[in-house]
């Protein structure tokens, strides 16, 4: 083997890892730049929260300080103490609480029954019935507001927990939600079922609602945060003070003149945290659920 | 302890017509096995029994007892379905011991039947699994067990060994026998498997889109095919058709085709003239059917069916020899010391004992009953 023979071979062995080389180089890139974009994104997302949360520990005083300052100099803590100890604030996030946990367990207890009886069972009429609670989907909320505030005051519920919690139920986004995910649980689960002893009721109980939890994951999330933070209805329907909620307890703190701004980002702060809490819980069950095994692939 | 009595029972999904006008008078510990290829009803006639599908038109008896609108958790029926249907959410222990609990079992109990069964099924190390942490085979025994274990009269078992491996399917056919024999049920089986078909049933119900073809004992619906579908369904390798013509000479039937002219002996036309009632005049077309083993390999020169060797397949006990013959293919089962090899030439002459000859709509000749 002469020596440029060898020397053509190295060259061609050296260019091939070259260019092995560069496909990797490339694929970093690729990635880094991805990775950076939604850095980014995630920055500007979070950016708004963490500027809540710095406010809510400076002093009124010092909110509009010039150039502003990231980290509040000295700590304060007085606006949570003052929403504790001198607001409702506490009976408003129990208010808050009853309210959109009462809805969330309502609706998905509802939904997913409802779900179920469009899904899986027969009855003359049903095209109809369904298509008739998806037409309600095209009214909007502002067109209902005040017909539905004069139901609940003439039904006496106006400032109870009653009269905030029963309309937002009528909602058929869910019912919608469940039938669609019902639907395509395989149909000899419930036969299985039903052979083994069920009643429809315990279908739905024992077998459909189990292997449901993704579905009822997101709806769970979806209806309590939309209730936590809902604001027009309560503010309608619950306007006494104790009967009030964190979204319009908070703003009531707005002074017509002065609105001290630390104390509200101090509510709005804590107002966060639960839907933090909730969104963890419900996610152990957007894995937990799976289809896997039950039926011959 | 039960007999099942289907009457004239049709299913219609909207245009589709899934069972048509089946009858079909099962005994009590029968082992009937219903058998027919992909989407002929046979899931559907076995979820009619079970209460699972409405009927559309016919009557049910279980036990001669109507049972049309009786809900399926009262007509004492287990079925093991196709698919499985285990529930994903529960461990191979709850799957078992589901039905014991919806009939209100003692909680001692159901653990003590469920075991039971699980060692029967060699599932008792599986028995705190999910479904989706067995293999295909696995599953397939729970959904059995969840049968077996409530030791219904009647059961119902669609494919319920299609997913197991060779080795542990016999034994599964042989433990399956055996439970028959111990619960004294009525079975009522689909099978794919011609060998599960022909080894386990006590008869076979033959079904082709929604319509009873045959029923009998495996080996009369085997020997004595009704029409060439069910000709060609049983069997494997299945049997060999040859189309032609049917023509009388010197006094003799002769099947005359491009493959062979075929002068059948005297006791063979003397059986085609007892049951030809006219059906079969001057040139009529038919086809003859000639199963693998029904052959005999003769001198090449003067016989009267020759091929040449296409492939030959050794398959152990056996060699499969393809041959092609003029405008015709056909396949025989020779003994593995059968030594032709590929370009040959050889001589057959048919099994005259098992010789089928069909009419152009594929009825056959000696074994259609107009009246069945
Ligand atoms: N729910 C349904 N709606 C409409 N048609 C159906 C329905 N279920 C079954 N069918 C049709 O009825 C016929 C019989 O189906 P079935 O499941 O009983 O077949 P099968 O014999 O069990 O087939 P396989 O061997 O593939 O399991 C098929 O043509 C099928 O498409
Ligand atoms: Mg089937």
């Amino acid at each position: 083997m002469s020596s440029t023979e060898v020397e053509v071979r190295a060259t061609a062995a050296e260019a091939k890892r070259a260019a092995e080389r560069g496909a990797k180089s490339r694929k970093i890139a690729g990635i880094s730049v991805s990775y950076l974009i939604l850095i980014i994104g995630c920055c500007i997302a979070i950016f708004p929260f963490l500027y809540i949360v710095s406010l809510s520990f400076k002093e009124s005083t010092s909110l509009v300080s010039y150039p502003p300052k990231w980290i509040p100099d000295p700590f304060y803590f007085g606006n949570y103490t003052f929403l504790l100890g001198e607001t409702s604030y506490i009976r408003w996030a129990f208010n808050t609480f009853a309210f959109a946990g009462s809805v969330t367990a309502l609706k998905i207890f509802f939904d997913s029954i409802a779900g179920y009886t469009f899904a899986k069972m027969d009855f003359p009429g049903k095209e109809i019935l369904f298509t008739f609670v998806l037409a309600t989907l095209m009214i909007p909320f502002a067109a209902t507001l005040i017909p539905a505030f004069l139901i609940v005051k003439n039904l006496g519920m106006v400032n109870t927990y009653w009269g905030l919690i029963l309309p937002p139920l009528a909602s058929p986004i869910g019912i919608f939600m469940m039938r669609q995910f019902i639907e395509s649980l395989p149909k000899d689960l419930e036969n299985a079922a039903r052979l083994d002893g069920c009643s429809e009721f315990y279908i739905y109980l024992r077998i459909i609602l189990p292997n449901c939890k993704p579905a009822l994951a997101v709806l769970g999330i979806f209806v309590f945060m939309t209730q936590w933070t809902n604001f027009i209805w309560p503010l309608v329907v619950a306007k006494a003070d104790e009967m009030r909620v964190l979204t319009v307890g908070l703003a009531s703190l707005k002074g017509q003149w002065v609105t001290n701004w630390g104390v509200i980002a101090a509510g709005s702060v804590m107002l966060m945290i639960p839907i933090a809490i909730v969104f963890i819980f419900f996610q152990r069950w957007f894995i937990a659920g799976s289809m896997a095994g039950a039926l011959k692939e | 302890m039960a007999n099942v009595e289907i009457l004239e029972v049709t299913k219609k999904y909207k245009e589709v017509t899934a069972v048509d006008n089946v009858s079909l008078n099962i005994e009590d510990q029968e082992f009937l096995v219903l058998l027919g290829p992909s989407g002929c009803g046979k899931s559907t006639l076995l979820k009619m029994i079970a209460g699972l599908e409405e009927i559309t038109r016919g009557e049910i008896y279980i036990n001669g007892k109507l049972v049309n609108y009786t809900p399926p958790k009262d007509r004492d029926v287990a079925m093991v379905f196709q698919n499985y249907a285990l529930y994903p959410h529960m461990t191979v222990k709850d799957n078992i011991g589901f039905s014991l609990k919806m009939g209100r079992v003692h909680k001692g109990e159901i653990g003590k039947q469920v075991e039971d069964v699980a060692k029967i099924l060699q599932l008792d190390t599986f028995l705190e699994r999910r479904p989706e942490q067995l293999s295909g085979g696995q599953r397939q025994r729970v959904a059995l067990g969840r049968a077996i274990v409530r030791k219904p009269a009647v059961f119902l078992m669609d494919e319920p060994l299609s997913n197991l491996d060779a080795k542990l399917r016999i034994q599964m056919r042989e433990e399956l026998l055996r439970l028959h024999d111990r619960l004294q049920a009525t079975i009522i089986y689909v099978t794919h498997d011609q060998i599960e078909a022909m080894t386990m049933g006590s008869r076979i119900v033959l079904l082709r889109d929604g319509v009873v073809q045959q029923i009998g004992p495996p080996q009369d619906v085997y020997d004595h095919p009704v029409n060439a579908f069910v000709a060609g369904f049983l069997g494997s390798p299945s049997i060999n058709f040859f189309e032609g013509q049917l023509v009388r000479r010197d006094g003799t039937w002769v099947f005359a085709s491009p493959a062979m002219q075929l002068a059948f002996p005297a006791e063979v036309g003397a059986k085609v003239d007892a049951v030809n009632h006219g059906r079969l005049g001057e040139s009529t077309p038919v086809s003859i059917g000639v199963r693998p083993e029904n052959f005999q390999v003769v001198d090449g020169q003067n016989a009267r069916m020759k091929g040449e060797i296409s492939l030959v397949e050794f398959v152990g006990s056996d060699k499969y020899v393809y041959l092609d013959m003029p405008s015709a293919h056909c396949l025989i089962r020779t003994s593995p010391w059968f030594h032709g090899k590929k370009g040959d030439t050889i001589g057959l002459e048919p099994d005259w004992e098992h010789f089928q000859l069909f009419d152009a709509e594929g009825r056959s000749v000696f074994w259609w009953n107009p009246e069945a």
